[in-house]
């Protein structure tokens, strides 16, 4: 009886986040407004490349920084090899080296760390030795758009502005993962924006944020212990009301994992991250001073975590694979002949039989599931062909599967950690 | 520092998207309640018409007695499919009732079983005045999740009557069920354990599988002339 009213509770709260974003997305304008013209010159921008075992890839990110349509003398390139333990080291001299004349109008800097000591440490040191206004940071595996930059640079004009961030698209989609993963970032990506009309963004991603390095170096830089830093950061930058702003003109691409176990592996290590930074963030949670940020938004997170968690746990279980499990065991006792009893099981049928108030809620979740796509394609100006169409398809089927058996893998990890602990 | 502003909190659209929730959920309750009151409806009628036929068919039963056995057809062949009909909306009614305990569901189950045992009294008498070739099989289940085999024998029995057919009649009590004539035969044939199939006088505890009822079945066939039999 609890668990029944679990279930419509979430139900309601599901629609209920389905609808709101829904109004947001219905009477604002979700383009994205240009920032305001100014006077003063560009500002210079401190590209920082954090790499650990990047060799394949590295290449093409730092060509994507070389060919940004910005002046190089404004340019400065950090690369920090966290102790790479392939070939990285040697294909980023190797690339400098035969690049010299390319390379040498902007200031290119290296760090090569003796141990690794993680991304956190690696962008810290990087910022300490920056020395532009604007600090940077792409993800070795991700490679950025000529126009990104000049789109981004003028936004910084407020100095309340603490971040602001391109929209992320996927750099090849090949395969069943990465089809899945290209519709995910679409429409993550999308919610992103349309949170970012509320003030309501709670995570600065690797490829390509762009921050104020004043305000970067005033809240204390990057923490250096922590599962999703990105994520812990722009929590930092919310508590301190400063502005993150997500651009959806400004574009940078990246590599996703290309199979489902590199997916839920990452994504593993994301919301197991978003879990422990939104328990340290908690003063938050409901708190008038942070307005929507901290009366709706981070409790949503939460919320459709715990929802996820929860259809993981009982509606999954109890309705889907159990009652499955129990039909395979039921038939297995008249050898699967099913044929057999469909002439029985035909005349049983009426269609009373059918639950057409579940029909309905179906109807109603896929309804704004698909409208959300619709939207998501449109804004990012990504073309909608049959091959997106099939791949939205089975992200709306399998995508609420694949998140609760990663919240599951979460909670469990979770579990087992503490008990090492003890 | 702190950036000091004034952070919105949007109000007024949360009341605008709770409200819309609100309706779209309503919505779904509606549906949920009538579809209820209709499967309540259907299943009242069904089991009156049930009693009705019941009522025939004692009628020409007690017509029938006094001729020695003739002209039974009609009164076999009713029988089978009223009592084939009654299984087919038992088992409608229990997948309706599944997380909805409500009074008036209790009470329709409880007219199923009260005339499941009659019609198997009847059939039981109709044996008697009647030549004929039907087998009889009392299924003793329970609704519960502690009788964790009585849904697959279910799908076996479901499975005996496609192959016997009109030859084979199926009568199931929920012994759960607070309805003494159930406990008065479940006491009878001693069940202690569920499932448990009775064929003829012969009972079967615990999960029965399928060659063990079609042998027996085949047994109590005087003219056995089914596939399954051979």
């Amino acid at each position: 009886m609890a668990i029944d009213l679990a279930v419509w509770v979430m139900y309601f709260v599901s629609i209920y986040f389905a609808v709101f974003w829904m109004t947001v997305i219905l009477d604002n304008n979700i383009k994205d407004v240009p920032a305001k013209k100014s006077k003063k010159s560009l500002p210079k921008v401190s590209v920082t490349i954090p790499m650990f075992n990047e060799e394949n890839s590295v290449v093409g990110t730092i060509e994507s920084v070389l060919g940004l349509d910005y002046p190089s003398k404004k340019l400065q390139i950090i690369l920090v090899n966290d102790c790479s333990t392939d070939n990285t080291h040697k294909v980023v001299q190797n690339f400098l080296k035969e690049n010299k004349s390319r390379v040498k109008d902007f200031d290119i800097k290296y760090i090569n760390h003796k141990v690794n000591s993680g991304k956190g440490v690696a962008m810290n040191n990087a910022l300490k030795i920056s020395t532009g206004d604007l600090f940077v940071c792409l993800d070795a595996d991700s490679f950025v758009e000529p126009d990104a930059l000049i789109k981004i640079a003028p936004y910084f004009e407020d100095e309340n502005v603490a971040s602001v961030l391109p929209l992320m698209k996927l750099k090849k989609v090949k395969g069943f993962a990465l089809n899945l993963q290209y519709v995910e970032y679409l429409v993550n990506f999308f919610l992103k924006k349309v949170m970012g009309l509320l003030d309501c963004i709670h995570v600065t991603p690797g490829p390509f944020g762009v921050y104020s390095k004043k305000i970067l170096q005033e809240v204390g830089g990057f923490d250096t212990d922590n599962l999703t830093e990105d994520l812990e950061m722009a929590l930092r930058l919310q508590k301190r009301n400063y502005k993150i702003i997500q651009l959806i003109g400004a574009k940078v691409f990246t590599l996703a994992p290309e199979k489902m176990k590199g997916w839920f592996n990452q994504r593993n290590r994301w919301y197991k991250g978003t879990l422990i930074n939104l328990l340290n963030y908690r003063g938050m949670f409901f708190n008038k001073k942070y307005g929507e940020f901290g009366m709706f938004h981070l409790p949503m997170v939460l919320g459709a975590a715990m929802i996820s968690i929860f259809f993981a746990f009982f509606v999954m279980w109890k309705h889907m694979i159990k009652p499955l499990l129990g039909k395979i065991y039921d038939l297995s006792f008249i050898n699967f002949n099913v044929a057999h009893l469909s002439d029985i099981w035909m005349e049983r049928f009426s269609f009373l039989d059918i639950n057409y108030m579940i029909l309905f809620f179906t109807f109603v979740i896929f309804t704004f599931g698909i409208a959300w796509v619709v939207y998501a394609f449109r804004y990012t100006e990504e073309t909608f062909t049959k091959k997106g169409l099939a791949s939205t398809a089975m992200f709306m089927v399998i995508y609420p599967f694949f998140l609760s058996v990663v919240w599951l893998g979460v909670v469990l990890d979770l579990a087992r950690g503490k008990k090492q602990k003890w | 520092m702190v950036v000091e502003k004034q952070r919105q909190f949007f109000w007024k659209r949360h009341l605008l998207a709770f409200v819309i929730t609100l309706l779209i959920f309503s919505v779904g309750i509606l549906l949920g309640s009538k579809l209820t009151s209709d499967r309540i409806e259907f299943t009242k009628t069904d089991i009156e018409r049930q009693q009705v036929e019941y009522e025939s068919l004692q009628m020409q039963l007690l017509y029938l007695t006094g001729q020695g056995g003739k002209n039974c057809e009609v009164l076999l062949n009713t029988l089978e499919r009223n009592i084939y009909d009654l299984e087919n909306s038992r088992i409608k009614l229990e997948n309706y009732i599944q997380g909805q305990e409500t009074g008036d569901y209790q009470t329709i189950k409880r007219d199923y079983m009260l005339t499941e045992i009659r019609y198997w009294l009847l059939a039981n008498e109709a044996k008697e005045v009647c030549p004929n070739d039907l087998a009889t099989v009392l299924y003793f289940y329970e609704t519960a999740d502690s009788c964790f085999d009585c849904s697959a024998q279910g799908y076996i029995l479901t499975y005996l009557k496609s192959i016997f057919g009109e030859k084979l009649l199926v009568f199931s009590l929920d012994v759960n069920f607070n309805e003494p004539m159930v406990q008065i035969l479940k006491e009878n044939y001693e069940i202690e354990e569920l499932p448990t199939v009775i064929v003829g006088d012969k009972v079967f505890s615990g999960l029965t599988k399928k060659e063990e009822l079609i042998n027996e079945l085949c047994l109590s066939y005087s003219d056995a002339s089914f596939d399954a039999c051979e």
